[in-house]
């Protein structure tokens, strides 16, 4: 009966609105859910029927529930936070290796200038035991010095690498996630569902990673997600690879000790290091293997020149073979010098064995002494390990030390900013589009709201005629 | 084009500008502070290592310059010794002239000058044994015992005693003995001690030849001492040149590294305002936009 298809049709007006004002609902209440993009009911009128050769509309219903997303905005996000990720953690890093360097390197010149100034204060008066008591302390702290600012280094280095183990944890935890929701997402759409907080969510946790880790995304028609990190494959479908950090020995530009990255695929592990290049463990790498170890090095080389040219002047002094020997006690070689910088064991204790002077028996020969103060002004130590050529003064070779690393950390910093400003431009598109204005949804509200109403009056309207209609039969 | 503002951009944003104007104002009152404008490297990496650099030339010239001083104090020490040496001998040349005289009256005259000869034969020596902070100025680098014995023999060594006065630069602080006293390697070189010996053996001897020929070796010793002390005002004179240049790099150098490093403290103050200015300000309005209610406008 016609009057049976109003009372539908109404209902079918109720029920849409209804549902389309839980939608309005959920919007609402998750406003400010990470990652959450709005949802939209996208309603259709119903096929028409034809009654006596008139087609009249049978109402409407809510199709479907879509999410307002941008594929494209997430996939740039997905790409340019993996350098956002690398550049925070290189500038928090770097900061906080600059302020480690500045302190030790200007420790060291002061106590170089000190050393030096000392040994130029005996050379004008050789006669003086006492002073020979200030060089020897001078001595001692240059060594503590040089100890001190390697152990920093060294420390903060094995941070780094703990940093990178706890990233490894974070990153492997993500990866199963995305594997999960692959998973979860495929048996949904093989219901025939559109679960849309799923994608949601898998996409948050995309943007997440991405910050920790580069990879490269694909996506089938399936909509499962497969994750590609250096040609090795980190999710597939509802698989994820394992990844672990474990200590090494030394290889390329990586110091003996310090963390290399395996993928445990298959059963056997594969060195996936060189193949991380951004994200937030890509930036720990590389401030470890690219700033810290090459200043732990430099240091050495300071450490190593400065010791081996003092002895060579101490070993001629007063007496040569038999007389005072080395100031200093060092490696053979620059690799562990600052490590091992100490006084030597003739010295230690007996600052009556410091030589001023080449000749025995001459208290007044200051000609040693005079020559180790020269040292500090020689330029002895190659800029690089290029051979270009550049030599540098020891105090001129700690600055350099110190410059390099805020020259990089100048560097990130400015490239972070920029890359920064990228990040929240894309984030601020993002929420503009997928994000939840509490006016619209106001709006939408009153809207379904209105709807709901004259949809509930027309029932009541159509329920009127058919108490009408039954009446006349009394 | 207007653009879609979601409502978490709304309070993002007032987050984000309220967080970047607290940055700004905690780094300008941090220089405000310390009143330091280069606080680390990567502020600015190249001057950072001028400034660095010129910290170290600055320590080292303070280093040498304590060296200058104390070369002047030796040194005008050592001239004080030659003048006084010269004064001896120009006193015994006088009486020795005195001396060289008529055979006739010699007898006498030799009792009334011996003693005095001697005794300034006996200042010669103690003279030449004169120390400097406890170090003897004419014993090379034999400096801790008396250079010269009582008959005058030498026992100290031909070491030149140098100081860095500046930057490369070294001066020796005391003078040969072995030339100006003993006149080693010296064209008409003379053995002042010796020719002071033989005029005393001479007078006491009243051999009025032996006397005679010491005239000549005092003559020549008063030239010789002269030599030292040419010698000395030269390197002198070096040293003062080099401590007034020491007196300019050090102010250079300060004021360069003030440059570099400290704040203008005007501007600092000025910009600490306007950052707190432009904090009050995105405080003020982003409390405006946080406290609107759409929905309760809007559903009333």
């Amino acid at each position: 009966m016609a009057i049976n298809e109003i009372l539908e049709t109404g209902n079918r007006g109720l029920i849409t609105n209804r549902r389309a004002l839980q939608t309005t609902s959920n919007n609402i209440s998750n406003a400010n859910t990470p990652g959450y993009s709005r949802q939209k009911s996208v309603i259709v009128n119903l096929p028409p029927s034809t009654v006596e050769g008139l087609t009249i509309g049978s109402g409407s219903e809510v199709k479907k529930i879509v999410r307002v997303h941008d594929a494209f905005v997430q996939k740039q996000l997905v790409d340019e936070n993996q350098a956002f990720g690398a550049l925070r953690a290189k500038t928090e890093n770097l900061n906080h290796f600059e302020a480690l360097v500045q302190k030790g390197g200007t420790q060291i010149n002061d106590m170089m200038n000190r050393f030096f100034n000392d040994f130029r204060q005996l050379s004008s008066n050789v006669e003086n035991s006492s002073l020979k008591n200030v060089v020897y302390n001078s001595a001692v702290s240059l060594a503590d010095g040089f100890r001190q600012m390697n152990r920093s280094l060294e420390v903060g280095r094995e941070q780094l690498d703990l940093r990178v183990a706890d990233t490894i944890n974070q990153v492997n935890v993500m990866l199963k996630e995305v594997a999960g929701l692959n998973d979860t997402i495929q048996l949904a759409e093989g219901r025939g569902e559109a679960p849309n907080e799923l994608y949601d969510r898998r996409d948050l946790v995309l943007r997440d990673l991405s910050q920790k880790i580069n990879f490269q995304l694909t996506e089938n028609q399936m909509g499962q997600q497969t994750l590609v990190c250096g040609g090795t494959v980190l999710v597939q479908g509802n698989q994820s690879t394992e990844l672990e950090a474990k200590r090494t020995p030394a290889q390329g530009e990586k110091a003996s000790g310090g963390m290399t990255v395996f993928a445990l695929s298959g059963g056997q592990p594969r060195d996936i290091t060189v193949g991380i290049q951004n994200g937030e463990l890509g930036g720990l790498i590389h401030v470890r293997d690219k700033v810290i170890n090459p200043a732990i090095e430099h240091l050495d080389r300071v450490a190593h020149s400065v010791a081996t040219s003092v002895n060579q002047v101490h070993s001629l002094g007063e007496g040569g073979a038999e007389g005072k020997g080395n100031l200093f006690k060092i490696s053979d070689t620059p690799a562990g010098a600052a490590f091992s910088f100490e006084v030597a064991d003739s010295i230690m204790g007996n600052p009556e064995r410091i030589a001023a002077g080449f000749s025995a028996n001459a208290p007044g020969d200051n000609r040693l002494a005079l020559q180790m103060a020269e040292l500090q002004e020689q330029k002895l130590i190659p800029k690089s390990e290029l051979g270009d050529g550049v030599f540098h003064t020891f105090n001129e070779s700690m600055n350099d030390l110190v410059a390099n690393v805020g020259i990089a950390a100048n560097r990130d910093n400015q490239l972070f900013d920029h890359q920064k400003s990228v990040v929240n431009q894309l984030e601020n598109y993002r929420d503009s589009y997928s994000g939840v204005s509490i006016e619209e949804e106001a709006v939408d509200m009153i809207k379904y709201q209105t709807v709901f109403n004259a949809s509930a009056k027309a029932m009541k309207v159509g329920e009127e005629l058919l108490q009408t209609i039954l009446s006349l039969k009394n | 084009m207007s653009t879609r503002v979601s409502t978490s951009q709304v309070f993002n944003n007032a987050q984000s500008h309220i967080t970047q104007a607290r940055d700004r104002e905690a780094l300008t009152a941090e220089k405000a502070a310390t009143q330091k404008e280069l606080t680390r490297p990567s502020q600015s990496p190249s001057e950072w290592v001028v400034a660095a650099n010129v910290k170290d030339d600055l320590a080292i010239r303070e280093g040498v310059a304590k060296n200058a001083t104390l070369a002047t104090h030796m040194m005008t020490a050592t001239e004080n010794l030659i003048s006084q040496l010269q004064d001896i001998v120009r006193r015994t040349q006088e009486l020795t002239i005195g001396a060289s005289g008529n055979p006739v009256d010699n007898e006498e005259k030799y009792g009334f000058i011996l003693p005095e000869v001697e005794g300034l034969h006996g200042n010669l020596l103690q003279a030449l044994n004169t120390k400097f902070s406890n170090r003897s100025l004419l014993g090379g680098f034999k400096s801790l015992t008396d250079p010269f014995d009582s008959d005058g023999q030498y026992q100290g060594d031909d070491g030149v005693i140098e100081i860095e006065i500046d930057r490369g630069l070294k001066v020796p602080v005391n003078v040969n003995a072995q030339e100006i006293v003993l006149g080693v390697g010296l064209e008409n070189g003379v053995n002042i001690p010796a020719a002071f010996s033989r005029l005393v053996q001479g007078l006491r001897t009243k051999d009025i030849t032996m006397v005679r020929s010491t005239l000549d070796d005092l003559v020549a010793a008063t030239d010789q001492l002269s030599l030292g002390r040419t010698r000395l005002a030269g390197s002198m004179t070096e040293i003062q040149r080099v401590l007034e240049t020491h007196g300019v790099h050090q102010e250079q150098g300060s004021a360069l590294l003030a440059k570099i490093v400290e704040v203008d403290p005007i501007k600092v103050f000025s910009d600490l305002a306007r950052d707190q200015t432009v904090l009050r300000a995105a405080i003020e309005t982003n409390r405006k936009v946080l406290n609107e209610d759409p929905m309760g406008e809007l559903l009333k």
